[in-house]
């Protein structure tokens, strides 16, 4: 199948070289922002270029990858890409998290508890989470290296005044190893405690910002919160509809045109996965 | 008052002399001080007297540092210390003012917004005395002076020149000094109210208050006078 | 009241030999100075004769080409404002140092709410608790004669005025000792500046602050300055004062300063 026109990965070795120098700096400095070369992707913006480019930069012959979309490993994007890479690379590509070594992700973590031999590559729109309230890039650089993050409790504060509570509800601020203060890209604030300690190597990648960071395996990641309005992740008061989960994430889905809705798990291998063993214990 | 502190004067003032350049008009400069000293005890009052232009405002100024003189001397002696006012540093000076001299100008400078109870209030208030004390204390002063009540509490912009000038002088009066200056404070007031300014400077004087003043009112002189000075 | 008990202070502030210049006596020269706690210095000058180069240099926003900042901090030590790491600097900045722009709109976020504006020095130097980061806002809103209920309005909404006294909030929120204010009426209407001085008068009484005010209406310096420095193509011509510079003015520039705006 690989079409031999394109090398492996479909990046030169160079442009993999350069951006592997820039994740192992990422790594060293957990949470910090490294710039790097981006390279145009046959891809828009917008659709994941800067996962892909990680992606690219550290697949090997032997990984398995998966990529997945909101959860799904069966939407438009997440389709696409895994079919990008088993066209430029001819990797094994699965579905399962389990069987996967890398896992390409927008938005979800998955559920199922992810091990030392996995690594995640975020795709991230916007690097930088105090352009909100800062637009100076030289200003924002500067905060970041001197701790100055005052100003994103004023993004917290705003939301508490305004909505009562923390409505932050995904990309939600956290500190890292104790010092810099990172997006983990558009993940609900569910994911945000996945991120802490956990034993993956986490990679974020920006395409449009050119922007590589990274938390590294075993790491604090501490979600920005107040004394009196604790970090608290997303919980539902109902289960999923389709495999009855009560820990995890749900997405509404509307069924007719008559209003009719379903909640199901957002992770559809996780929830399919459930269905399984379900079944499997009702025969 | 005991003979030690009356051996040693309350306050002097050596060799002034004092020269305005007018660097807009051609650098016209003239003399109004020369040479002017004098020396004066507690519980004394010295009037500064002579036709007007002869430098009676001039020398008042340069004993609160309002004007700056070529050369000379002020110095201020308290029990525990001396101080001369041109060789101390300017928040030393503020302090002097704040704390030891009372000042009373011909012309109240009025603060937007304040109301004439606080303006007689405030230098009791920026020493630190209770603020509802210092009013008390600036609502007595008022009364004596007869600014009706419902007066109070407005700032005194739309007052009366003799109104004003009475807000002035409780102003001055309302904290306990050992130096007092008075330009011309009786100039546009009553008969009543000249008598009650009056009591006030012979209170200060038994206190033991050295007061400087310029009066318009022969009279008045006449009855605070222990030295006089013709300029 | 016949004993004298001034206490000898330590300058909260040193100035010395500062220079910073753009061009030929353009910004400021061999400037020397001392401020005392509590004390209020107006710098005044007109247009181009460096007062704000120079109020710039003090505050930490400018490093000069020459000289020493020596600020006397809290904790009894000296600080050369530009001989500490940038870390540090800023940090007083944030804590010791207050700094009031002649523009609202470069001293406030006119987007974020007016109570997020005051917290956010409180959140920048570590507090962490909504409710009293709230309630010091509403506290200082009411300092500064805006209804309290007011704190969730964005300052773009609000007038000259109060957006002016929003940022005074928002700068003595944290309790600095110093300082710095540009021009703080120079853009409000003539009633407006009225309230607004007779605002910082009493602030600056209450709080015990000492200011460096950059200002070009002697009358602003008049109110609430015990001390003036008068500025002409980037050196200082005059000091002394207030109402002794005002009232007897030595140098011919300073003397023509006083005959063309005083009436």
């Amino acid at each position: 199948m690989s079409e031999q026109l394109y090398n492996f990965g479909y990046l030169d070795e160079n442009s993999k070289r350069m951006i592997r120098r820039a994740l192992l700096k990422a790594v060293a400095l957990p949470g910090y922002q490294v710039p790097f070369a981006g390279k145009e992707m046959p891809m828009p913006y917008g659709w994941g270029t800067g996962g892909v480019q990680l992606t690219a930069s550290i697949i090997g012959k032997k990984d398995c990858l998966k990529v997945i979309d909101q959860g799904a490993d069966d939407t438009t994007n997440a389709v696409s890409i895994r079919n990008f890479f088993k066209r430029v690379c001819d990797v094994e590509t699965t579905e399962e998290t389990g069987d996967a070594t890398v896992i390409q992700t927008r938005h979800r973590i998955p559920e199922q508890a992810l091990t030392e031999n996995q690594i995640m590559v975020f795709q991230v729109p916007i690097p930088e989470p105090l352009r909100y309230i800062e637009p100076s890039e030289t200003e924002t650089r500067k905060m970041h290296a001197l701790k100055e993050y005052g100003v994103m409790h004023v993004k917290l504060y705003e939301d508490i005044a305004r909505h009562g509570e923390i409505a932050t509800s995904y990309a939600y601020p956290a500190e890292v190893n104790g010092h810099y203060i990172m997006d983990p890209s558009p993940i609900p604030k569910f994911d945000n405690p996945k991120l802490d300690n956990s034993p993956t190597l986490m990679l974020f990648g920006a395409g449009r910002e050119k922007r590589i960071y990274a938390v590294p395996p075993y790491t604090n990641v501490k979600s920005l919160d107040f004394e009196d309005y604790p970090f608290t992740p997303q919980t539902w008061t109902r289960k999923c509809d389709l495999c009855g989960s009560e820990h995890s994430y749900l997405d509404e889905i509307v069924t007719d045109d008559k209003g009719s809705r379903l909640w199901v798990c957002s992770d559809t291998d996780f929830c399919q996965k459930n269905q399984a063993k379900q079944e499997q214990s009702n025969v | 008052m005991n003979n030690a502190t009356q051996l040693t004067p309350a306050l002097e003032v050596k060799n002034i002399t004092k020269t305005f350049t007018l660097h807009q008009q051609q650098g016209v400069a003239y003399t109004v001080l020369d040479d002017f000293s004098f020396s004066l005890n507690r519980g004394e009052c010295l009037v500064l007297n002579g036709p007007s232009g002869q430098g009676k405002s001039t020398a008042l100024k340069i004993l609160y540092a309002n004007y700056l003189p070529d050369s000379g001397e002020v110095w201020f002696h308290f029990n525990n210390h001396s101080v001369e006012l041109y060789s101390s540093n300017t928040h030393q000076v503020v302090y002097l003012r704040e704390n030891h001299i009372g000042y009373v100008s011909q012309f109240l400078r009025v603060i937007p917004r304040v109301s004439a109870l606080d303006i007689v209030a405030e230098p009791l208030i920026s020493q630190g005395f209770d603020e509802s004390a210092s009013r008390d204390n600036a609502a007595e002063l008022l009364t004596r002076l007869n600014i009706p009540e419902k007066l109070w509490s407005l700032s005194p912009y739309t007052f009366s020149g003799g109104e004003q000038q009475r807000i002035n002088i409780a102003r001055g009066f309302i904290k306990p000094v050992p130096f007092l200056f008075l330009d011309e404070p009786t100039a546009s007031l009553d008969e009543k109210n000249k008598q009650v300014v009056l009591e006030l400077i012979n209170e200060f004087k038994q206190n033991g208050t050295a007061v400087v003043g310029i009066f318009h009112d022969a009279d008045i002189r006449q009855d605070l006078a222990d030295k006089i000075i013709d300029l | 009241m016949f004993d004298f008990n001034f206490q000898e202070i330590q300058p909260i502030l040193k100035v010395e030999n500062l220079n910073k210049l753009f061009g030929f006596n353009k910004g400021c020269q061999n400037i020397n100075f001392e401020l005392f706690p509590g004390e209020v210095l107006a710098i005044v000058g007109e247009s181009g004769s460096g007062k704000s180069t120079l109020l710039n240099s003090l505050s930490g926003h400018e490093q000069p080409d020459s000289g020493d900042v020596i600020y006397h901090a809290k904790n009894e030590q000296d600080y050369s404002l530009y001989k500490i790491n940038e870390s540090e600097r800023r940090l007083l900045m944030r804590t010791e140092l207050g700094f009031v722009h002649q523009n609202p709109r470069d001293g406030l976020r006119l987007r974020i709410s007016a109570g997020g504006n005051i917290g956010e020095r409180l959140m920048a130097v570590g507090e962490r608790h909504y409710g009293d980061i709230r309630s010091k806002g509403e506290n200082w809103l009411e300092q500064v004669e805006i209804n309290s209920d007011r704190i969730d309005e964005q300052p773009r909404f609000f007038s000259g005025g109060m957006q002016q006294r929003l940022q005074i909030a928002r700068t003595l929120v944290t309790h600095p000792r110093l300082v710095f204010m540009d021009e703080p009426t120079g853009g409000l209407d003539v009633s407006v500046q009225a309230r607004l001085l007779d605002l910082i008068r009493q602030l600056v009484q209450k709080h015990q602050l000492a200011v460096v005010l950059v200002t070009h209406d002697l009358s602003v310096a008049r109110l609430l300055a015990h001390r003036i420095i008068v500025m002409k193509q980037s050196e200082i011509v005059e000091t002394g004062l207030t109402d002794q510079v005002l009232d007897d003015p030595q140098h011919p520039y300073s003397q023509l300063l006083v005959s063309s705006i005083l009436n």
